[in-house]
C-alpha cells in the first residue's frame, strides 16, 4: 500500500491577500519499508509536506494516498483516528507537547485515546519507555523533572506505544547533544530493519541523511527537486551545494583528497568505506 | 582581570542532586571559549547563574573580578549579554525596532541616542530592513540576528550563546557563526558558546567539558577533542576527521594531524606521492 502525492497542491490562506502556495504540483511516491529524508531549506514546505499524510492539512487540489485512504480537498477520509493510528507524526520538539503528571500517563495518553485497555496500553508504553532507552524508573516520574533531550525521548515513546505502521518525524534530533542524536537515529533504523516500519524524517543534518537514510527526497521553493537513493545522491556534490545544505563531513574530505590528487572510484558512504579507499591508494 | 572567573560553585534544584557540582573555570578575555557536555551536564544552568537568573548555592563568580551578588546584579547585566537557544521565547517588542529599544530603555539610554543605536546595531547584524516588522514574521536566523542586536546594544564585553544556534537550518546557523565570529574577532568581544557543534569547537580558542555537573575537561580543542573513547565515555562524539585518523591508523596508516581537516588532508596528499 502506498504513500503518494499526485498532482498536489496547498495554499495556506487561499482567496486572502496573504495566501501562499506552499506546496506546488507534488508528484511524489515514498518507498515503503524504508527510510527517507526530507531536506531543503527553511520554507521549502517540507513540514507542510508530511502535514499531509495524516491529514491535518488537505491538499488545495490534487490527491493524497496514505496506505488504504484517499485524500481530497473535498475527501476528507471519515474515522481519521484509525489513520492516524497508522500514520504516526512526531512534530517538531514534541517535548513541549507532555502535559500528563507522570511520564507513563503521557505515554499511555496515545493507546488509551485509540481505546486500547488500560492493562494493554500500560504494557504498550512500558516497551516504547524501553524503546527510547530510558529504564521503568522514568515512568512515574513527571515529565518536567526530566532533561530537554529525555523529554524528547518520551514524547516519541508517546507516538511508538499507538505501534504505527508508518512513522513520519520532523526533525527529531533538534537540539539534543550527540549520543543522544546518534541513539534516536539508531532506533529509528532499528524500528525500520526489525519492525518493518516505513520511517520519513525531515531533517538538516546531512551526517544523519548520508548515514542512515535509505532514500533523500529534496525540497525547494514548494516543489519536490530530486528524489533519489543516498548513495546516488552524494555523489555529485553540486546537488547538494545548489539547496545550501552543508556537505556530510564524509564529502568534504573526499572532495579535498580528490583536489590533491587521490583517485576514488567506488562509491562511499560511511566513513569506514573513505578509510579503506585512502589506505589502498596510499599503500598502493 | 579574567571576565569570567568561576570558584566552586555548586547548585541544585531540588536541595538534594548537585547540577552543578563544585565547579571552577576561568574564561580568558577576548577568547572564544566553547562549553560542550551531554544533555542535562549543567551547562545551560552554569549560564543562567552567570547572568544571575538562578541563584548559586556556594561558591564564586566574579565577572571582571566583581563578585556576582544581589547587590551588584545591575552592573554585572551591563557587561554580559546572552542569546537563548529558542528564537521564539526572546521577543517583547512588536516591531524589530521596538524590541531593541526595549533593553535600552531598561538602562535608561537617552532617548534622543536610540534611533542611531537601534539603527547601528540593525545594520550590523544585516537587518536595517526589517526594522518596522513583527518579530513574529521573521525566519529563525533573522529572529536570533534581531536578538543579537538587542545584546549588542547594551555594547556586553561577554557574550554568551546557549545553544543559539541549536534550532536553526543550516543557512540560519551560518549567519549567526559568521556575525559571532566578526564580533569575536573586530571586537575583540569575549565570546562563551554552549554548543553541540563539533566543528565550531574544533575552531575555537578553549574548551571546557562537563559531565553529570562537573567541569572534567579544560584546555585546547587540539589537547582534548582527539581522544576518541574519552570523548564517547563523556556521552559526546569525537569530531569525523579524528575518527577517520582512527581508522586509518587500525590500517597501519598513522598521521601527525588527527583534526585540523586541511593539515589532515595535505598529509595524506604527500603519504600518497611518497610511496
Amino acid at each position: 500500500m502506498p504513500i503518494a502525492f499526485e498532482k498536489v497542491n496547498f495554499k495556506y490562506a487561499p482567496n486572502t491577500p496573504f495566501a501562499y502556495e506552499a506546496l506546488k504540483n507534488i508528484d511524489l511516491a515514498f518507498e515503503m519499508g524504508k527510510v527517507t529524508a526530507i531536506i531543503g531549506p527553511t520554507g521549502s514546505g517540507k513540514s507542510t509536506l508530511v502535514q499531509h499524510l495524516n491529514a491535518l492539512l488537505l491538499p488545495s487540489e490534487g490527491t493524497v494516498l496514505v496506505l488504504d485512504r484517499t485524500i481530497t480537498n473535498k475527501h476528507k477520509p471519515k474515522e481519521l483516528k484509525s489513520l492516524r493510528q497508522r500514520v504516526g507524526l512526531v512534530f517538531q520538539f514534541p517535548e513541549y507537547q507532555l502535559f500528563e503528571e507522570t511520564i507513563l500517563k503521557d505515554i499511555m495518553f496515545g493507546p488509551l485515546n485509540f481505546k486500547v485497555p488500560e492493562a494493554q496500553a500500560k504494557v504498550l508504553a512500558m516497551n516504547a519507555l524501553k524503546l527510547v532507552g530510558l529504564d521503568e524508573s522514568f515512568a512515574e516520574k513527571s515529565p518536567l523533572d526530566i532533561s530537554g533531550g529525555q523529554k524528547r525521548r518520551v514524547a516519541i515513546a508517546g507516538i511508538l506505544a499507538i505501534d504505527p505502521d508508518v512513522l513520519v518525524l520532523d526533525e527529531p534530533t533538534a537540539g539534543l547533544d550527540p549520543q543522544g542524536s546518534k541513539a534516536m537515529m539508531e532506533l529509528f533504523l532499528r524500528l525500520n530493519k526489525e519492525n518493518g516500519k516505513t520511517i520519513l524524517i525531515v531533517t538538516h543534518d546531512m551526517e544523519h541523511v548520508i548515514n542512515y537514510c535509505d532514500n533523500v527526497v529534496v525540497m525547494k521553493d514548494g516543489e519536490v527537486i530530486n528524489h533519489q537513493r543516498v548513495t546516488d545522491y552524494f555523489e555529485r556534490k553540486t546537488q547538494v551545494e545548489d539547496i545550501q545544505m552543508n556537505l556530510p563531513q564524509l564529502l568534504l574530505f573526499k572532495e579535498a583528497l580528490l583536489d590533491g590528487g587521490f583517485e576514488f572510484k567506488q562509491p562511499m558512504r560511511y566513513l569506514e568505506d573513505l578509510a579503506e579507499a585512502i589506505s589502498k591508494e596510499i599503500k598502493r | 582581570m579574567n571576565p569570567i572567573k568561576v570558584n566552586h560553585l555548586k547548585f541544585s534544584y531540588d536541595l538534594e542532586t548537585d547540577v552543578v557540582n563544585d565547579v571552577s573555570f576561568t574564561v580568558e578575555k577576548g577568547s572564544y571559549t566553547t562549553l560542550i557536555g551531554h544533555n542535562g551536564s549543567g551547562k545551560s544552568t552554569i549560564a543562567k547563574l552567570l547572568i544571575g537568573l538562578l541563584e548559586k548555592g556556594s561558591g564564586e563568580i566574579l565577572i571582571d573580578d566583581l563578585e556576582l551578588t544581589e547587590a551588584n546584579l545591575d552592573v554585572i547585566r551591563r557587561k554580559i549579554g546572552i542569546v537563548f537557544q529558542n528564537p521564539d521565547n526572546q521577543f517583547i517588542g512588536a516591531t524589530v525596532r521596538d524590541d531593541i529599544a526595549f533593553g535600552l530603555e531598561n538602562h535608561q539610554v537617552d532617548p534622543a541616542l536610540m534611533d542611531d543605536i537601534i539603527n547601528n546595531y540593525a545594520a550590523r547584524v544585516d537587518m536595517s530592513k526589517y526594522l518596522d516588522q513583527e518579530p513574529t514574521r521573521l525566519s529563525g536566523g533573522q529572529k536570533q540576528r534581531v536578538a543579537i542586536a538587542g545584546v549588542l546594544a547594551m555594547k556586553p564585553e561577554i557574550l554568551i550563546l546557549d545553544e543559539a544556534t541549536s534550532m536553526l537550518d543550516p543557512e540560519g546557523k551560518s549567519e549567526i557563526n559568521a556575525l559571532v565570529n566578526a564580533l569575536h574577532k573586530e571586537y575583540g568581544m569575549t565570546i562563551l558558546s554552549i554548543t553541540h557543534d563539533i566543528e565550531e569547537v574544533k575552531k575555537s580558542d578553549h574548551v571546557l567539558i562537563m559531565f553529570e555537573g562537573k567541569i572534567v575537561k579544560d584546555g585546547l580543542p587540539s589537547e582534548i577533542m582527539i581522544d576518541e573513547k574519552e570523548m564517547i565515555s563523556l556521552k559526546l562524539d569525537a569530531p569525523f576527521s579524528v575518527k577517520l585518523a582512527n581508522a586509518l591508523k587500525r590500517r597501519g596508516i598513522v598521521l601527525k594531524e588527527t583534526l585540523d581537516t586541511e593539515r589532515m588532508v595535505a598529509e595524506l596528499c604527500l603519504l600518497r606521492s611518497k610511496k
